[in-house]
């Protein structure tokens, strides 16, 4: 895991965000243990204060959970948690700066749309 | 309090010291003895071993307040527990004293004109004017006891030096010490040239406080061991009353 | 159970070292005590660890005068910069005397520990090197499971390898034994991401006691041309600010809610040691 320190995003943020990130790519699978505060802490040489709070907004979410005397695990049905998330966010995260973005450049509806159909021919 | 930490740590590195010292010591000893054997003649040793005695406890003394004080500080042990701490340690005079008679016997019975112990009794009883008791028991008894309350007394006072010199900045320590010195060679001058009647008076004084009056060796004995308490009670107060404002090594006076 | 530091000031002869500090270390936090050379932070926790003790104000561990108490003093371990180990002692005698005052110091995972530094124990304190000196006293330090453990510029002269592992070995004690760690530095770049809380320190009085999360927050960058900086900033707090040219970067405090940027204008971050920088330069 990568941390930027200079960055707007506080720490616990970007942590729980990338534990996220590999819980939704599978590096951490469903009812699997990950790894601890002092672990993580330890790792990446963050405070586990702030470690815990990362993760304590995933808990929150539904993603992780804690097993008493065994550490933390990934929920059941958390990858569906996180896209379900993820949808609802993709027009705060990524069509508004889009088009923000699009605004500044002088590019109209048309043009931005043909870009998109452009960058999916490209995937396909 | 732990104190019982603070008297281990004290009494190993005492102890070391002790060992040290007292191999030197008996080799020079040894030597003597040998010397002695063959020449038939005292080498000087033997004149000098209660004075090395005396210096011996001194050191230890000065040493004892200040260089153990900054391992303390560094351990969490309170000043207090630092300076009672040497308090619990004096009886290691005991020891010494008890060492010092068996050196006598060992090593200054044969072939010597005069021996620590015939010397000392002869100093303090004789010329303070009483006679020393005659069993064997005795003489050995009151020797160890009155010794080591002497190196009792001079280690209180090394360590009441150590604390006055620990609270002292160079400066002033150059000064004190050129004050005292001067002082001393002054009042030796008038001896000398002088002889002064008033010297007497000051010695009487002195052989009183220290030896009580009274015919019994016993009793004089105990007039010493208890002037030579208060005396060392004295230099330990003093050096209690500086310890409470003592800081760490010099290190610490900066920000 | 914490320490509490209520208005202590402490003069020596003409300087005033500390003036009216009040500051609360609680229990089970990693600590940043941060303030420039002469600050104050060596007097602080020498006056914390009972090593001076003629001030004015009072120090309370776990609500008892800390001033001459032995039970109070036996929670507390502070590792300075001043060496008061005996030169020719042994690290292994240091650790076992440490044991001695110290019953909960762990001498195998301190051996440990050597070993990963490569610290030869057999050496004496003052035959090693300035680096190895400070590592010593940190493993110490550290294995001494101190509930308040303080480690005043525990870096100093290390290469960056040892630097990295006393990082780690404090978050990873940190983990196994939670307890109060402060950092005493002048160096935050690389401390800055093992605290969660952090006091600054500038010429003897507490500026900023805060989480580093609330700091870090607390202010941020405006970066652009010089003429447009200023009119964004003109109604807010500006602590300091940097200039390239005709590029200006100028330092806020405040939680402003920025809605509208100015095209012109950048909003940047700031960091620990930026805010640190700019609260405690020349004439602040």
């Amino acid at each position: 895991m990568q941390f930027d320190f200079n960055s707007q995003t506080p720490i616990y943020l970007q942590i729980a965000r990338q534990l996220e990130d590999a819980v939704f790519t599978g590096i951490y699978p469903e009812e699997t243990q990950i790894p601890s505060t002092t672990e993580l802490s330890v790792s990446l040489q963050i405070n586990p204060a702030t470690v815990l709070k990362g993760m304590n907004i995933l808990v929150d979410e539904g993603v992780i959970y804690k097993k008493r005397g065994l550490g933390m695990f990934v929920t059941e049905g958390a990858v569906e948690i996180i896209k379900n998330k993820r949808q609802t966010g993709f027009f705060e995260n990524y069509i508004a700066p889009l088009i923000a973005e699009a605004n500044k450049l002088g590019l109209s509806e048309k043009e931005v749309i043909a870009l998109i159909e452009r960058g999916e021919k490209n995937e396909h | 309090m732990k104190l019982k930490s603070a008297v281990k740590y004290r009494f190993f590195k005492t102890a070391k010291i002790t060992g040290i010292f007292y191999a030197l010591m008996f080799e020079l000893l040894i030597g003597a003895f040998i010397i002695r054997g063959v020449t038939r003649t005292n080498t000087g040793i033997e004149d000098f071993f209660p004075f090395i005695m005396y210096i011996f406890t001194f050191v230890l003394g000065l040493n004892a307040y200040s260089k153990e004080l900054d391992m303390f500080l560094q351990n969490g042990i309170t000043r207090q527990c630092s300076h009672y701490s040497f308090i619990a340690l004096l009886p290691i005079n005991l020891v010494y004293g008890l060492i010092s008679t068996l050196t006598d016997y060992l090593f200054f019975r044969v072939d010597t004109a005069s021996d620590p112990k015939t010397e000392f009794f002869s100093s303090h009883c004789l010329g303070a004017g009483f006679k020393m008791p005659d069993s064997m028991i005795s003489q050995i008894f009151l020797y160890t006891v009155m010794v080591a309350f002497i190196y009792t007394l001079s280690m209180a006072f090394g360590y009441m030096i150590g604390s006055l010199s620990r609270s002292m900045k160079l400066f002033y320590k150059v000064l004190f010490g050129t004050v005292l010195v001067a002082v001393f060679i002054f009042f030796v001058t008038l001896w000398q040239l002088y002889n002064p009647d008033w010297f007497e008076t000051i010695a009487i004084i002195l052989r009183t406080f220290f030896l009580g009056v009274g015919t019994s060796p016993f009793g004089r004995t105990t007039n010493f061991i208890i002037a030579t308490l208060v005396l060392s009670t004295v230099n330990l107060s003093v050096a209690h009353l500086l310890i409470r404002k003592s800081t760490i090594k010099k290190g610490a006076d900066k920000k | 159970m914490s320490i509490e530091i209520k208005n202590v000031t402490k003069t020596f002869g003409k300087v005033r070292a500390l003036e009216d500090v009040s500051l609360i270390f609680e229990s089970e936090k990693i600590y940043g005590l941060l303030g420039r050379n002469g600050a104050g932070k060596s007097t602080l926790l020498n006056i914390i660890s009972n090593r001076l003790v003629k001030f004015d104000g009072e120090v309370l561990i776990d609500g008892e005068d800390a001033v001459e108490n032995d039970k109070m003093q036996s929670k507390v371990f502070l590792m300075s910069e001043v060496d008061n180990y005996p030169s020719s002692m042994k690290v292994k005698d240091i650790f076992k005397w440490t044991k001695e005052f110290y019953p909960d110091f762990d001498i195998q995972k301190a051996n440990g520990l050597a070993e990963k530094f490569s610290l030869e124990t057999k050496k004496s304190i003052g035959a090693l090197s300035t680096g190895y000196r400070t590592i010593a006293k940190f493993i110490v330090a550290i294995m001494s499971n101190a509930p308040y453990t303080f480690l005043d510029e525990p870096i100093l002269g290390l290469d960056a390898n040892h630097r990295d592992l006393v990082y780690k070995t404090i978050l990873e004690q940190y983990g196994e034994n939670p307890r109060t760690i402060v950092i005493s530095t002048h160096i935050i770049e690389e401390v800055a991401s093992l605290l969660e809380d952090v006091v600054i320190l500038n010429e003897g009085r507490v500026i900023k006691t805060d989480s580093v999360e609330n700091l870090i927050s607390s202010g941020y960058g405006v970066s652009g041309k010089a003429q447009d900086v200023d009119e964004f900033t003109k109604d807010k707090n500006v602590i300091g600010s940097d200039s390239v040219g005709a590029l200006k970067t100028a330092y806020v405090l405040g939680k402003d809610n920025i809605t509208s940027v100015p095209e012109s204008i950048e909003i940047i971050p700031i960091n620990l040691q930026k805010l640190f920088i700019e609260l405690t330069g020349e004439g602040k």
